[in-house]
């Protein structure tokens, strides 16, 4: 009988997982001192989106730009306006759901993308960072991702990694809000611009696309088990 | 890379804003004239209370107003460091409405930087 109790436990715990790891990351984000490394994370994410999409669109990365608040900025030359701009936002989401995913998968692909994610905050730290305050910012960030894939067991990477993805998800889900303040600066402002489709309906775009990220997540996880 | 722009009291949207400050004023003064010429009966004791307060705030009306012309016509815009008194600072601080004028007035002011410097360097900012 306490058997079948604690199978009953753990298909409970393993069927809700992903309900567990976002209810911890909306907790984490309570926290003043604690949360902010993660917002941090979210805004490096979002800035190397738009580098990214600028290096695969022909453009290039000029410097990347982290402040303490959470803020960003990506200097880019060449490529595409539209796809560059865009990215920043839906690139945050899409490395919060491509971490989360290949941590559920397995924990030697959890290590392999660790070390992919470790070398490209070392690519940054050596060709895009040109401040201070940016390469503190991306060393300490740096420094998560190592202690991450130095826990002694792999399953504690797996957990961790989860973790930060749905804390990446989570904050990418919040930050197109805070483009709604009356100023027309940032990427809606941009796309705004260059499609006169209002920036409040990108922001609009960019957060279905969080919820439906979410979603996805929360049935894949469910029907694992 | 970061831009900031700061409006000077003396740019054309602060004489704007003193404008806005100052419209309501005389239509206040319109209706107290008319009240004083109302015949006072026993009943509207009140009424005569309340002519008073209005009076009273007809007149510090009057006054921010010259107040705030005063500072229009400075050439400077330095007019509104003279008043020392606190309840005539009062009349200088903007409404929500002007300081959402001033912020939109502000971004584009960041947008033609921000223009500038991607025109000059050739490259183009992601915030």
């Amino acid at each position: 009988m306490p058997e079948l109790q604690s199978t009953k436990a753990i298909s409970f715990r393993q069927k809700y997982h992903f309900w567990l790891y976002l209810l911890a990351a909306f907790f984490i984000l309570q926290i003043p001192i604690i949360s902010v490394p993660f917002k941090w994370l979210e805004s490096y994410f979002h800035e190397i989106s738009h580098g990214l999409s600028a290096l695969l669109t022909g453009g290039s990365i000029v410097q990347i730009q982290l402040f303490p608040n959470g803020a960003g900025l990506c200097t880019t030359r060449g490529g595409l306006n539209f796809v560059i701009s865009f990215m920043g936002y839906a690139g945050a989401i899409f490395w919060g759901m491509i971490i989360y995913s290949i941590a559920s998968v397995h924990h030697r692909l959890a290590q392999l993308f660790s070390g992919l994610v470790i070398c490209l905050f070392i690519i940054s730290l050596l060709f895009w960072v040109r401040d201070l305050l940016s390469f503190i910012i991306v060393t300490i960030l740096l420094a998560i991702f190592i202690a991450q894939f130095k826990l002694p067991k792999s399953h504690y990477l797996q957990i961790a990694l989860k973790l930060t993805g749905v804390l990446v998800l989570v904050n990418s889900l919040y930050s197109p809000w805070y483009l709604i303040d009356g100023r027309s600066i940032g990427d809606g402002a941009a796309l705004a611009q260059l499609t006169l489709i209002p920036e409040f309906i990108w922001v609009l775009v960019w957060s279905v696309l969080g919820i439906v990220s979410l979603v996805v997540l929360a049935k894949k996880s469910s029907s694992t088990y | 890379m970061q831009i900031n722009t700061s409006v000077s009291q003396n740019t054309p949207l602060a004489k704007t804003q003193g404008n806005n400050v100052q419209k309501p004023a005389p239509q206040s003064q319109a209706n107290l004239r008319i009240e004083p010429e109302k015949p006072s009966t026993s009943k509207n004791i009140s009424q005569r209370f309340d002519i008073e307060a209005l009076a009273l705030v007809s007149q510090e009306q009057q006054s921010s107003a010259i107040e705030l012309s005063i500072n229009d016509q400075a050439p400077d815009g330095s007019g509104s460091a003279n008043g020392s008194n606190n309840a005539k600072g009062r009349y200088d601080q903007p409404s929500q409405q002007n300081k959402s004028a001033v912020a939109a007035y502000q971004s584009i002011g960041n947008q033609a930087k921000r223009d500038d410097i991607q025109q000059v360097f050739g490259v183009d900012l992601f915030a």
